[in-house]
């Protein structure tokens, strides 16, 4: 037991560290250059932000707008993968898809998420439809484009095998393809689902209503800095949360795929 | 711990950095920077430019365009900026939370209209109720006087209506045609371009009629401001007055010349005639009504937006007033 709290303490001593400098840069009002009415717009302390965090959970503002945004997120981000995995897969698998898809996302791939919501609020409103098309676009490339990357660095050798043993499509799919693709799909849906939170973050933030970038915006507006703090902490927060529900487990079951191989 | 270590020392080479700040004012600063938006009523400045009021001060003045008064305060509160031409609220909120931004004179009142499209059976302000409209962002101008005062009046509570907030102001007129809104909250000269694009918007509830008959003023609710860096006036309060004095300058043009119009519309990128009916409902005035100003800190304060309410004096700074009041 004592052995896992100093394990902890170490594994999360450099934020530990942060947060004292931090403190004292708030409390020294960064070392003078600030004075004390200044300091709290400029940078509110630890204190301050965690007391505005505390007030804005325990009303219920904070929760309700992160179950908006979080929504907007699963929605967008599941119809991203629901059709960048296919469409990866197929790519990956036959160079005639890969010719005609591929160029599409090399242009798409470079465009930052922002740039879709003037498109998104004209095509869809001023609503969740708006939001999850513009998560949607973002999350869709890197999904994509890795689980193609992950089909054509399927091995060549167990290719042939699957071939020599004449398997059917299904038992090449469940067999071959999915266990050596997972990490691949793992990877581009980790990198979706980044690109998920901060796209929806800028579209709540424009015009869309509701959700976390509604909270930054009206934070902002008001010049209350720890708001500026708390949308961060909770972005973090939420993304290792569902790195370690939606990914995590995966990742254990292409490890234990790994062992039972080597084996 | 090696690690830790040199995560330290960053951390330490961080602080002694961030605490290198700029360094003190300059005895006579090469340039003076002034934050606006392209709006009617901040239009003032731009003509001041643009007619050359500001070049017998004998230092560079710089009028930058920022997208929104959140974005000009938080220049301000970066020092950024000098002096600005913005919203009253954005000032008032910012100096309830310390920064030290006075308010020197208004610039322009009025301005906001509510239109909607004729198709959606909206004639008054009551009509809104279960309906959706553009607001822009919290804490502004025009979000205190709709939820503080025109919801109110007309009996109805912030939360019967769709608040739709984020858009751009050249922006809400299309989303209102693509019947993506119902209303929408704007003001001059979005909202003469507006009529003047579209043949079925009509005017809901004109703002600044509406102010001057509730309290039987020849002003309506005061809007943009002229607001200087408090440290910045106290240093060059001479410059200062010469700012302000180019700014009156300009606001005089506008107010009695012909020509004042068609100026503002080569500076803004629009119709004269826009601009004709624009300043029917935008009033370009120094005249500041400070009362005005208190009330709608009173309703920020009830809307949430603000915890305290800044003091009179340390919001508005009257030398300059004064100043001109003993030269008259």
């Amino acid at each position: 037991m004592k052995t896992k709290i100093i394990r902890a303490l170490q594994d999360y001593s450099s934020i530990v560290l942060l947060v004292i400098f931090w403190q004292l840069l708030s409390a020294t009002g960064m070392f003078g250059k600030y004075d004390d009415n200044m300091i709290k717009m400029v940078l509110p302390s630890p204190f301050q932000v965690a007391g505005k965090m505390a007030d804005i959970t325990a009303s219920g503002y904070l929760l309700e707008n992160i179950l908006v945004s979080f929504v907007r997120v699963i929605a967008g981000f599941a119809i991203g993968a629901g059709i960048g995995i296919p469409v990866g897969i197929l790519m990956g698998y036959k160079r005639s898809v890969k010719k005609l898809v591929y160029p599409l996302f090399k242009i798409i791939a470079p465009i930052p998420g922002v740039a879709w919501i003037p498109l998104a609020i004209i095509w869809f409103g001023l609503g969740n439809d708006a939001a999850v098309f513009i998560i949607a676009m973002s999350a869709i490339t890197p999904i994509c484009i890795n689980t193609m990357q992950g089909v054509e660095e399927i091995d060549p050798a167990l290719k042939d095998l699957f071939l020599t043993l004449k398997a059917n499509l299904l038992q090449k799919t469940t067999l071959l393809i999915i266990p050596s693709i997972v990490p691949y799909v793992i990877t581009g849906m980790k990198l979706g689902l980044g690109y998920s939170w901060r796209v929806v973050l800028a579209a709540e933030m424009v015009g869309v209503p509701g959700g976390l970038g509604y909270v930054l915006n009206l934070g902002r507006s008001t010049a209350q800095t720890e708001i500026t703090f708390i949308i961060i902490i909770v972005l973090g927060i939420m993304m290792t949360l569902m790195e370690k529900v939606l990914f995590s487990p995966l990742e254990r079951i292409t490890e234990k795929w790994k062992e039972a191989e080597e084996n | 711990m090696k690690n830790r270590c040199g995560l330290l020392i960053a951390l330490l080479m961080l602080c002694f950095l961030s605490a290198c700040g700029k360094g003190s004012k300059e005895e006579n600063p090469e340039s003076i920077k002034i934050g606006t938006n392209r709006a009617i009523g901040a239009s003032a400045v731009y003509v001041a430019e643009e007619m050359g009021y500001f070049d017998d001060l004998n230092v560079k003045v710089e009028v930058l365009d920022f997208s929104d008064g959140t974005a000009i305060m938080e220049a301000m509160a970066a020092g950024e900026l000098d002096m600005c031409v913005v919203g009253a609220m954005p000032v008032a909120v910012w100096n309830a939370k310390g920064l030290d931004v006075r308010i020197l004179e208004g610039v322009n009142n009025g301005g906001h209209v509510i239109l909607t499209r004729n198709d959606t059976g909206i004639q008054s302000v009551s009509d809104l109720k279960g309906k959706s409209l553009t607001v822009p962002s919290p804490g502004t101008v025009t979000d205190v006087l709709l939820k503080g005062f025109i919801l109110p009046d007309a009996g109805i509570a912030e939360d019967s209506i769709t608040a739709i907030t984020g858009i751009a102001p050249a922006d809400m007129a299309n989303a209102m045609m693509l019947n993506q809104v119902d209303a929408i909250m704007t003001w001059e000269p979005f909202a003469s371009v507006a009529e003047a694009s579209y043949d079925n918007v009509s005017v809901v509830y004109d703002c600044a009629s509406e102010w001057q008959e509730k309290y039987n003023s020849d002003y309506a609710y005061p809007v943009n401001v002229l607001a200087v860096n408090g440290a910045f006036i106290d240093n060059h309060f001479k410059l200062v007055q010469s700012v302000t004095n180019s700014v009156n300058k300009a606001i005089d043009y506008i107010n009695t010349d012909a020509s004042a119009y068609g100026t503002i519309a080569s500076i803004l990128d629009i119709d004269e005639n826009i601009v004709a009916n624009a300043m029917k409902r935008s009033m370009v005035s120094n005249e500041l009504d400070q009362e005005a100003v208190m009330q709608f800190m009173e309703k920020s304060k009830e809307l949430g937006y603000i915890e305290k309410i800044p003091e009179k004096e340390k919001l508005f700074d009257q030398r300059i007033e004064e100043g001109i009041q003993r030269e008259n």
